[in-house]
């Protein structure tokens, strides 16, 4: 069992101590008349309160304790997982350069088309084309 | 011939397309990831009520630390099923723009017709979705055989078995410290002892109650009710961590199929659970 189980474990056991002292604590009922019996119903109610008030700092500390070890335990764990979503995130990246590839292939396209139309009928419409076939190029190579 | 020809077309699209569960349920994990983060304080927060009526405790600097490591083990988790959607999700990869541009140019080609265009842009479109829906597929495929173990033991044995276990004993200890205290100041205002002061809360004092008698009640009685909605509120995150460890468990026995319709259909009913456990959490901690 590892520490921070057993931690766990521990800290249930006080939370439970301390909900069967409150039974106790409640259970007592009103206060008696008589003098003497009053003095051991506030005692016993002042120790039952004190108890409750340790077992509950008890129950916090020993489960920060317990949380603390465990985030310990699974730190490999989690470093694996940032490790995979790392490298998925450089393969999305590669993926989607692909498909900017894609982009540019066909501006290249548009450019030589351009270019075609624009030395077979070189009018003023063709070569504003092609120049803007070419900063489409340019653009897209950023 | 040329049937058949796009019949393999197809047969080779349809294993890649419909990941659109995948990428829903990853949508989800990650929305319901981002919820837990909000419940990783709620240990600090228990401890800074207790602390305010137990002279015992001395701080809460632990739970402050607690709670920093933990937003960030579910930070690591919602990363990583945000790549899941981010890979299952086909926005980020559309070569539309691209494909369209290719349609143009062609149809420019003098003498082309129309039929001729769209059939060239219908090809270029399908090799492309086919290239990059399976580069697509692998990513997933690795994130979830390589990673999906891993975050399933986060999710189940840290925060599910641990985490959420704790924060529940920590309510039950903390409603049992608020009615030791409330008892004893209950008591210093001559309100009967030996009676539970929730009691208190389902009932009303006489109208003739000294007004310290109403005030005492009235906090008791508000410091319970945030304590019921926050044990409500823990169950819900352990139910939100039990749809995304069957979602996990789902995905990682069928890997090697994540566009299969059965596995669509059963990632799509965890959602469903999954969405109404996170709502559930983030009302409790708004």
């Amino acid at each position: 069992m590892t520490i921070a189980a057993s931690l766990k474990i521990l800290a249930k056991l006080c939370s439970t101590a301390a909900s069967k002292c409150l039974e106790r604590k409640l259970a007592m009922g009103p206060k008696p008349d008589d003098p003497i019996e009053a003095l051991v119903w506030d005692q016993e109610r002042t120790r039952l309160s004190g108890q409750i008030d340790s077992l509950s700092a008890m129950n916090v500390h020993l489960g920060s304790a317990s949380i603390a070890a465990a985030l310990k335990d699974f730190s490999d764990e989690l470093n694996f997982i940032a490790g995979v979503s790392k490298d998925a995130n450089s393969e999305i990246r590669k993926i989607k350069q692909v498909s900017q590839l894609l982009t540019k292939v066909a501006r290249v396209l548009d450019l030589g088309l351009a270019v075609i139309a624009a030395a077979a009928n070189p009018g003023a419409a063709a070569i504003g084309a092609a120049l803007k076939a070419a900063n489409a190029v340019s653009e897209a190579s950023e | 011939m040329r049937i058949a020809q796009l019949a393999f077309c197809a047969a080779l699209t349809a294993g890649c397309t419909n990941l659109e569960a995948v990428r829903s349920i990853s949508t989800d994990l990650t929305l319901a990831s981002e919820s837990w983060e909000t419940t990783s304080d709620e240990l600090y927060n228990s401890c800074r009520r207790e602390y305010r009526l137990n002279h015992q405790i001395a701080d809460c600097e632990a739970d402050k630390a607690n709670a920093l490591g933990l937003a960030d083990a579910t930070e690591v988790l919602r990363i990583y099923f945000e790549t899941l959607a981010a890979a299952a999700g086909g926005d980020a990869f559309t070569v539309d723009a691209g494909l369209a541009d290719v349609t143009v140019s062609v149809s420019r080609i003098s003498g082309v017709d129309p039929a001729q265009v769209d059939a060239v842009g219908g090809l270029a479109r399908l090799l492309a979705d086919i290239v990059l829906d399976a580069k697509r597929e692998k990513v997933m495929r690795e994130l979830i055989e390589d990673g999906g173990a891993n975050a399933q033991l986060v999710v189940d044995s840290l925060l599910k078995d641990h985490i959420a276990a704790l924060m529940r004993t920590r309510l039950q200890t903390e409603r049992v410290q608020a009615i030791n205290f409330y008892d004893d100041k209950f008591a210093n205002a001559d309100l009967p002892a030996g009676v539970n002061p929730q009691d208190y809360c389902r009932d009303r004092l006489p109208r003739n109650a000294p007004a310290l008698q109403f005030l005492l009640v009235e906090e008791f009685c508000r410091h319970d009710a945030l304590l019921t909605e926050r044990e409500g509120a823990i169950a819900d995150y352990e139910a939100s961590l039990n749809e995304a460890s069957r979602a996990l468990t789902e995905l990682q026995s069928n890997s090697a199929r994540l566009s299969n319709a059965v596995l669509a259909e059963r990632l799509f009913a965890i959602g469903a659970d999954l969405r109404s456990s996170v709502r559930n959490v983030e009302a409790a901690f708004d």
